[in-house]
């Protein structure tokens, strides 16, 4: 399994953390990326409404040929977003970790705001620690 | 495992085909105007009836067309003679929450489309996108060279066997050799890329549900 990046999108549709561990998908410059959370965030929300026997969760998993896109919706609307190979079947409790790291050195920062961009050398190194070494 | 809907849209973004089998929650019939003629006889406008006399309820969804005389082949654009096919089911339908078709078959749309977008945009290669999963529901889609997208939903345990090619997704491709080929393409009488007609006609829902309920995963 590879894991290719993560994102971090707020309640509001903003990309507050972003980070990309392999290659394979293609490098997009910052703002790109932003745009492309903000479009996640919406086809996350229709998806929801689109269940055919009543309501429903957003768009958990979205898959392409080669790889796919797990969400973690977590209850403060928080969304995490791994991007990994296609037959990756530890994307989920991967991001359980991912939502730990981030309540332990995110959210229990006191320099850090809620819903801004997460700049917090700590976060960095423990993201990198659980998913920098997941290549194989 | 279960299959709620089939739509097929064309290239310029408008639904043509709609089909659905176990759906619990239904949408409402679309507005006047806002849905092609020929795409789902069950989805399309319905003139609100006067008399009041409740007609047959339909129980397969082969029903759906009027066929009392003869088979229907093709749509004619004015349907003047289409009756709504049941006036007490459309009421029950329309309570609750449910989007009027037009404006689900929209949001369908607009989602494979962002998510098409942003899949290219992503990958390095120009990659498809195949399905996404909910909670409770899994969306499969299926482009053809054409730009004709073939879209259904399913529930999640359908195709969770991680098998390459996806058999949902080959069911797709199939109703699109099959059915799509032998009744669309080659009717002479469904105005292709119209812009203004769907292509729902007898034949083709016959064996789109035909085949569709021969999938080993179909319940």
């Amino acid at each position: 399994m590879v894991v290719f990046g993560l994102w971090v999108i707020n309640k509001a549709g903003g990309l507050v953390y972003q980070r990309s561990f392999a290659d394979g998908l293609s490098q997009l410059t910052a703002n790109e990326n932003l745009v492309l959370a903000g479009t996640l965030h919406g086809i996350h929300a229709i998806t929801s409404r689109l269940g055919p026997t009543g309501s429903s969760s957003g768009a958990q998993v979205i898959e392409a040929e080669t790889f796919k896109i797990t969400i973690l919706h977590t209850l403060t609307s928080t969304k995490f977003v791994l991007f990994t190979s296609l037959h990756d079947v530890n994307a989920e409790p991967l991001l359980q970790k991912v939502y730990e790291v981030y309540a332990d050195a995110g959210m229990k920062n006191p320099f850090h705001a809620p819903e801004m961009p997460i700049r917090s050398e700590k976060f960095d190194t423990r993201i990198q620690a659980l998913l920098g070494s997941t290549q194989a | 495992m279960t299959i709620y809907s089939l739509y097929i849209f064309d290239r310029h973004c408008a639904c043509v085909y709609y089909h659905d089998w176990h759906r619990t929650k239904r949408p409402r019939p679309a507005g006047k105007d806002a849905l092609l003629p020929g795409v789902s006889r069950v989805m399309s406008y319905q003139a609100p009836v006067t008399d009041g006399v409740p007609q047959s309820t339909f129980t397969s969804p082969r029903n759906t067309l009027v066929s009392s005389s003869g088979i229907v082949v093709a749509v004619n654009a004015d349907e003047e003679v289409v009756k709504p096919p049941s006036s007490n089911l459309s009421i029950s339908q329309a309570q609750g929450t449910a989007l009027p078709f037009d404006e689900e078959a929209k949001l369908v749309y607009g989602v494979i489309f962002s998510l098409r977008n942003m899949i290219k945009k992503l990958s390095k290669r120009d990659e498809q996108f195949t399905a996404y999963r909910t909670s409770n529901y899994k969306l499969h889609l299926y482009e053809t060279p054409s730009l004709y997208k073939f879209v259904l939903l399913t529930d999640v345990r359908a195709d969770m066997t991680a098998s390459l090619p996806s058999p949902v997704r080959f069911a797709l491709r199939q109703i699109y050799a099959g059915p799509f080929l032998e009744f669309v393409v080659r009717n002479p009488l469904i105005p292709m890329d119209s812009r203004t007609q769907g292509i729902d006609n007898e034949y083709f829902r016959a064996s789109v549900d035909r085949l569709i309920r021969g999938l080993s995963f179909f319940q």
